[in-house]
């Protein structure tokens, strides 16, 4: 008789436990979580590194309005906008983490996170002559990012011009005084200048209206003072306008320029020694990935973007210089 | 001196909880040991299976890192034999050029002359950033590269960019073998990290790279390999850097230990060579065993729920066993308390229904034996008492007194005369013997009497047999010769002369209905009845017909004959003269008693019998006379009333119908009409036996 049957409690347990396990198991689905990533760029020049950052979290398993959201503040190019775009990013937007870029944005970010542990990433900060990392290798704080190698970049465009233009031994050079970049770049630019025996023309200034002036002062002399023009790493330098009034200055004077921004080896300069904006874009998603991920932004490495190099034969011909072949077989890309 | 034993009480289960755990125990042990074998050897070749797949991966993931070695050594190689080792320094330059332009992991090559000094070099980045490749040369590398050996620097990170390096250096020969100088390049290796990035072990697994002294030197988490993490208490890593003495070349067994990233996983070791180093690939034990988990799981779950299976099945099989054992065991209980009626259910397994009727058939024996012991007893106390107060009362001078008879009841409402002693006090009775002798004679007397009556009864049956038959010879002559007088074969007869043989007719074939009647029931009560039973035999037919003999009886009445016939009636065992005698007398009966109004007549298929229903509107039958109408001679009063009738008609059909096999019963009220209703065997065993004496009897 069933009724004279009782289970053991035991087994009154063990069913249910099998039972509930089996309900569970059907039951472990749940909502993914939709992350907020705040975008800060105020040079819009460098958009591509944007690009190409999202471009890599897709990759990494990010689609944009499923599990990542992206809040992107394009303020003016002063440090005071930035730093309202950085503010509404964290305190009203309630995003999850910034990256930002290039320069001034990461100087921003470093403001508005030193001291706290809101995680941010930072696209071509130069970690050289500031005070964004503790080190690149371990950024401490909450702050790690993609290097802007200037400084090694100054030196290289500096060693490629004389390589290309063994002639040349004054190079003109105009930046903003303020760009957070400039020091250390300088710093580098002169040394190599000195070891290279070539005589740096430097014209500092603080708006691009002053950028002319001295190009302008110069354009009538029978001897302008220098044998090339060298870009510098700042957003002067990086404008397309600036750059086809030095590039009309050297074609009219014949004196080759030295670029940093690849359009610029297209609209004239001689070659650019540049990194790949889009591959700056890349490299910081894995960093941002891994904050997303729980890591410390003060654990990760900075990482340094390869560098890349376009040479114009075209420029080259007009101005009759002969490329040495070695470096033509090194450049990335040549326009012919 | 004799030892008792005394069974103290034992707490005993019960057989529905034996039989379920039994059920539950056996299918449970039966699959653990079929699924654990089945299990342990899915174990072992899963387990082979990883390890081998973990030795593929961590061979493969060796041999991607060692290409990416060998490719520079190649590169550097293939320069040095293709250069001209005497040519000027702006020819090294561009040899060197040419080098750098093919291997973009290459920073900066260097071309050191016999006395190491650096005779031309090119670089990827600033010289002044990277420095002068000499300078990271040492000295027992320069001997080294003299000895004609290639050299590999240990890693090292760069101060600005933190990239991890390594110096390559391989002797330049000239075609004699002397050495001519020394080939240098510094190789960035975040080049080896996109290639140890983009190793696949599994889903959720890794691979990295350490050196001879178990040094992080490439791991997707870059932070650890930059803080220049020392792993060698990692199992695999250490036991690489302990077999570095006596290298095998092939991948370490798979081993489950704490990974790098500290969980638990399979790892495998695989050397280069050349560089001392080696890849470890670590899976997640999770997923190196998912396969052997939801085996295992599925086992399991399998296993469980078969196990509740039979025991659903042990309860429902101890459920059919034990309620028929318990009933029979409460039932015995009963019985044991004095409810002596009660019979055990037959139900269950044949067996336990087998233990039930016999119990039952021991309960009845029982019974039977308990009553009769009551009986005597009472029969021998009552006797006793009788006697005594008999005995007692002759003593007291009583000399009139008379022992009557004493009788009980062997059942209900039927006496049996048992003691018939002395009639008066000068038969005295002295003993029960003597009561015992007076009453076993008084019951042969009692025997005797009624075989006589039975021999008498039988004689006397004989007897109207025979006569019916004597009688009924004459008069069938009687019945022709009249018949052929009334046709005037013998002469001319007028209409008076028919009138009167007609009269004649009528008179003789009512005399020979009658006498066929009387030896019917002689034929019945004498035991000579037969039947001469056909096979195939079609109802229909026989029921049309004693239909059209009612509707011709009936066609001087208000009258309406209904047939119901089954359209399925089937072809049925009888002796159909016999079947329409039954149905032509009560159809009959229903025409002679019904004067107006309807009479129906159904024919039906009941189960394996057929139903016959002769329903009238006549006067109906009082339910007193219900019982007596199927004597012989005897007859209701409207039947006495209506002229003709023997009341022999209801008789035989009830003889013959049970002579069939079947039954015939009656329902009717006063003024409601009447109706009889027969049953008909389709087949039966002793129909059949009948037919095949009827089929004997017509083939000789």
């Amino acid at each position: 008789m069933l009724g004279n049957i009782r289970f053991h409690r035991g087994w009154n347990i063990l069913i249910a436990v099998i039972v509930t396990s089996l309900f569970l198991s059907g039951c472990g689905t749940q909502t993914p979580k939709v992350y907020r990533v705040g975008i800060v760029n105020a040079n819009t020049s460098f958009a591509v590194i944007g690009e190409g950052f999202k471009a890599e979290m897709t990759k990494l398993g990010y689609t944009e309005n499923e599990n990542i959201v992206y809040i992107v503040e394009n303020p003016a190019q002063n440090p005071d906008a930035i730093q309202s775009s950085v503010k509404k990013l964290i305190e009203d937007d309630k995003v999850d983490v910034i990256f930002g870029f290039p320069a001034l944005e990461a100087k921003a970010l470093y403001a508005a996170t030193a001291g706290t542990n809101f995680p941010a990433v930072f696209g071509y900060g130069q970690t050289e002559g500031g005070n964004l990392v503790k080190s690149v290798r371990e950024p401490g704080g909450s702050l790690t990012g993609v290097r802007y190698p200037g400084p090694e970049m100054m030196s290289r465009r500096l060693e490629m011009l004389t390589e290309m233009v063994p002639t040349v031994k004054r190079v003109w050079i105009s930046y903003d005084e303020n760009n957070p970049n400039m020091p250390a770049s300088l710093e580098a630019l002169r040394s190599t200048a000195s070891s290279l025996d070539v005589t740096l023309v430097e014209v500092p200034i603080t708006t691009i209206e002053e950028f002319g002036a001295d190009l302008e002062a110069r354009a009538d002399l029978d001897d302008i003072g220098f044998d090339a023009i060298l870009s510098m790493p700042d957003q002067f330098n990086t404008s397309a306008d600036v750059f086809a009034m030095l590039n009309e200055f050297a074609t009219e004077h014949k004196i080759p320029v030295a670029g940093g921004v690849e359009f610029q080896a297209k609209q004239g300069a001689l070659f650019v020694n540049t990194t790949d904006l889009t591959n700056v874009g890349s490299l910081a998603a894995p960093l941002v990935d891994k904050i997303l991920k729980g890591a410390a932004p003060g654990t990760i490495p900075v990482v340094t973007p390869e560098q890349r190099v376009v040479i114009n034969a075209q420029v080259a011909e007009k101005l009759g210089i002969t490329i040495p072949e070695g470096l033509l077989k090194m450049a990335d890309e040549v326009i012919k | 001196m004799i030892k008792t034993r005394t069974n103290s009480p034992r707490r005993t289960r019960g057989l529905s909880a034996i039989l379920a755990t039994t059920f539950f125990a056996l299918s449970v042990l039966t699959l653990l040991f079929s699924g654990g074998v089945l299990l342990f050897l899915n174990v072992q070749t899963q387990r082979q299976a990883i390890v081998s797949q973990q030795q593929v991966i961590a061979q493969a993931a060796a041999g991607k890192v060692s290409n990416f070695i060998q490719e520079k050594f190649i590169a550097l190689t293939t320069t040095v034999s293709t250069a001209k080792l005497d040519t000027v320094s702006a020819d090294r330059k561009q040899t060197l050029e040419g080098l750098m332009s093919g291997q973009p992991a290459f920073r900066q090559v260097a071309w050191l002359d016999a006395q190491d000094r650096e005779v031309a070099t090119v670089s990827r980045t600033s010289r002044i950033a990277s420095g002068r490749l000499i300078e990271k040369l040492d000295t027992d590398a320069q001997a080294q590269v003299r000895q004609n050996q290639n050299y590999i620097s240990p890693i090292y990170f760069d101060d600005v960019s933190s990239e991890p390096l390594i110096v390559m250096a391989i002797p330049m020969n000239d075609a004699v073998g002397a050495f001519q100088g020394t080939l240098v390049a510094e190789v960035n290796l975040k080049f080896m990290w996109d290639v140890v990035d983009q190793l696949k072990v599994g889903e959720t697994g890794y691979a990295y790279v350490v050196d001879e002294q178990g040094n992080l030197i490439a791991f997707t988490d870059t932070a650890r390999v930059l803080r220049g993490e020392n792993v060698a208490s990692i199992s695999k890593v250490g036991e690489f850097v302990r077999d570095l003495s006596e290298p095998s070349g092939a991948a370490s067994q798979a081993e489950i230990y704490t990974g790098l990233d500290g969980t638990t996983i399979v790892g495998s070791y695989a050397p280069l060579g050349t560089p001392s180093w080696a890849v470890i690939a670590e899976l997640p034990w999770q997923e190196a065993y998912r396969d052997v988990i939801q085996a295992t799981i599925l086992s399991i779950v399998v296993v469980l729920g078969v196990a509740m299976a039979a025991s659903v099945a042990g309860v429902v099989m101890a459920r059919r066993l034990a309620v028929p054992l318990v009933n029979l065991t409460n039932t015995a209980g009963r019985i044991a308390a004095g409810e002596m009626a009660l019979e055990a259910d037959v139900q269950g397994p044949r067996e336990v229904a087998n233990l039930a009727t016999a119990f039952n058939s021991m309960s009845t024996s029982l019974k039977a034996m308990i009553d009769k012991e009551i009986v005597s007893r009472t029969v021998l106390q009552t006797t006793v008492d009788l006697y005594m107060s008999f005995v007692e009362k002759v003593a007291q001078g009583d000399l009139a007194q008379r022992l009557d008879l004493f009788a009980y009841e062997s059942e209900p409402g039927q006496a049996e005369p048992l003691y018939v002693l002395g009639s008066n006090l000068n038969k005295m009775v002295s003993s029960l013997a003597e009561i015992t002798d007076r009453n076993a004679q008084l019951l042969a007397e009692t025997q005797r009497a009624r075989d006589e009556a039975e021999e008498a009864n039988r004689i006397k049956s004989q007897f109207l047999a025979s006569m019916s038959h004597e009688l009924r010879t004459p008069l069938n002559a009687i019945l022709n010769f009249t018949k052929l007088l009334r046709k005037g074969i013998q002469g001319p007869v007028n209409e008076r002369q028919i009138d009167t043989l007609s009269e004649v007719v009528a008179s003789s074939q009512h005399l020979l209905s009658l006498i066929n009647d009387v030896l019917d029931v002689s034929k019945i009560q004498s035991g000579a009845l037969t039947l001469f039973v056909e096979e195939n035999v079609a109802l229909q037919d026989i029921v049309y017909a004693g239909a059209r003999t009612a509707e011709s009886l009936l066609k001087d009445k208000p009258v309406t004959l209904v047939k119901d016939i089954g359209a399925d009636l089937p072809l049925i065992l009888c002796d159909q003269r016999r079947v329409q005698q039954v149905l032509l007398n009560l159809l009959g009966n229903a025409a002679k008693f019904t004067d107006h109004g309807t009479i129906t007549l159904s024919v039906k298929r009941q189960d394996d019998q057929i139903l016959f229903v002769i329903k009238d509107t006549g006067a109906g039958i009082p339910k007193d006379q219900q019982d007596y109408i199927f004597e012989p001679f005897i007859q209701t009063e409207t039947g006495i009333k209506h002229a003709g009738g023997t009341g022999l008609g209801l008789p035989i059909s009830r003889s013959l119908v049970e002579a069939h096999g079947g039954r015939i019963w009656l329902e009717s009220a006063p003024g409601e009409g009447s109706t009889f209703m027969f049953t008909l065997p389709i087949e039966s065993p002793d129909l059949r036996q009948q037919f095949q004496g009827s089929k004997d009897l017509l083939h000789g």
